[in-house]
């Protein structure tokens, strides 16, 4: 097995290619996170209305572009809970054509969200204790 | 014959963290409100239908979480926003404090977008302290609301659903 082999089988469950038209028709999916088998020639509009509030920017997606990338998305994912990136591209092969990558960064969303929680709890209780020292003087 | 007309656009929700932006949406979309605060990571997106006037619109509201300092809000979750919800937290002066320059980096980024200027959490306080703080803000919100109570969280988005179809007509026209 060569290393770009052994790579992909490492990350293969880790992420989602799908391939859609322009015109939102799902064209092909590897299905690695979700199965899409039942969902051929669905929107992927329908599917991801986030994908579809933004559609007017794919207008400027060429395969010379720089792909659009929407990170840390916390929703499911067709029905799957997590965590994800998305990145948008134009079709290596095909202007027809765009190309959505989809990453499972869940476990490490998770974490980094335990940290800010600790963080904005902190800061709102500084903040807090502030503006009590700060009403001290005129009750005195 | 039904002459309504169906849009679809995107909103993002922005505001320094914990100023009640996640619970204004649930209000909205789930009418509930959490009573726990979880941080928000990243970027959250919700769908609601509002009809307004004769349009059908299908919000796609983008939850984006809040940042301490408003110059550090990922550009990416903000572009191709046709409207934003500025949500500020009566109780803390250092979410509207810095409000003109907050407003001005808003309105550099999208200079085209529909904008409402909300102040959260009227709840929690009584008419007199309301007032004062009111005066203290450098810009006056358009709308004061409780993602709690409920009051005036609807009327904040068809404030912004007003704006986007003004807009959508201006440029359609």
């Amino acid at each position: 097995m060569n290393l770009s082999t052994l790579k992909l089988r490492l990350l293969n469950h880790l992420s989602q290619v799908l391939v859609f038209r322009r015109d939102g028709t799902l064209v092909a999916s590897c299905n690695s996170l979700a199965d899409t088998s039942a969902l051929e020639q669905a929107s992927v509009y329908a599917l991801f209305p986030m994908l579809d509030s933004i559609r007017e920017l794919f207008d400027q997606l060429d395969q010379s572009a720089k792909p659009i990338a929407i990170p840390a998305v916390d929703g499911p994912m067709l029905g799957r809970p997590g965590v994800y990136d998305f990145e948008i591209y134009g079709h290596p092969e095909s202007p027809e054509l765009l190309v959505c990558l989809v990453v499972d960064h869940t476990a490490l969303y998770r974490r980094l969200q335990e940290v800010q929680q600790e963080r904005n709890l902190l800061l709102l209780e500084q903040a807090y204790q502030q503006r009590q020292s700060q009403r001290q003087p005129d009750q005195v | 014959m039904d002459s309504t007309k169906w849009i679809s656009k995107k909103i993002a929700i922005v505001g320094s963290f914990a100023v009640g932006k996640t619970s204004l949406i649930s209000r909205f979309v789930e009418g509930k409100f959490p009573e726990s605060y979880v941080t928000t990571i990243g970027l959250k997106v919700d769908k609601k239908t509002l009809e307004h006037q004769d349009y059908r619109l299908d919000l796609v509201i983008w939850d984006i979480a809040g940042q301490e300092n408003f110059t550090k809000i990922p550009h990416f979750y903000l572009n191709g926003s046709h409207g934003v919800i500025f949500v500020t937290d009566l109780t803390r002066p250092e979410t509207w404090e810095p409000l003109k320059a907050q407003m001005a980096i808003l309105k550099g980024i999208l200079p085209d977008a529909a904008v409402v200027l909300a102040a959260n959490k009227k709840d929690l306080l009584e008419a007199g302290a309301l007032q004062r703080t009111l005066a203290a803000y450098p810009i006056q919100p358009e709308i004061t609301v409780s993602a709690k109570t409920g009051e005036q969280v609807e009327e904040m988005f068809r404030l912004l659903a007003a704006k986007l179809i003004h807009i959508h007509e201006s440029l359609h026209t």
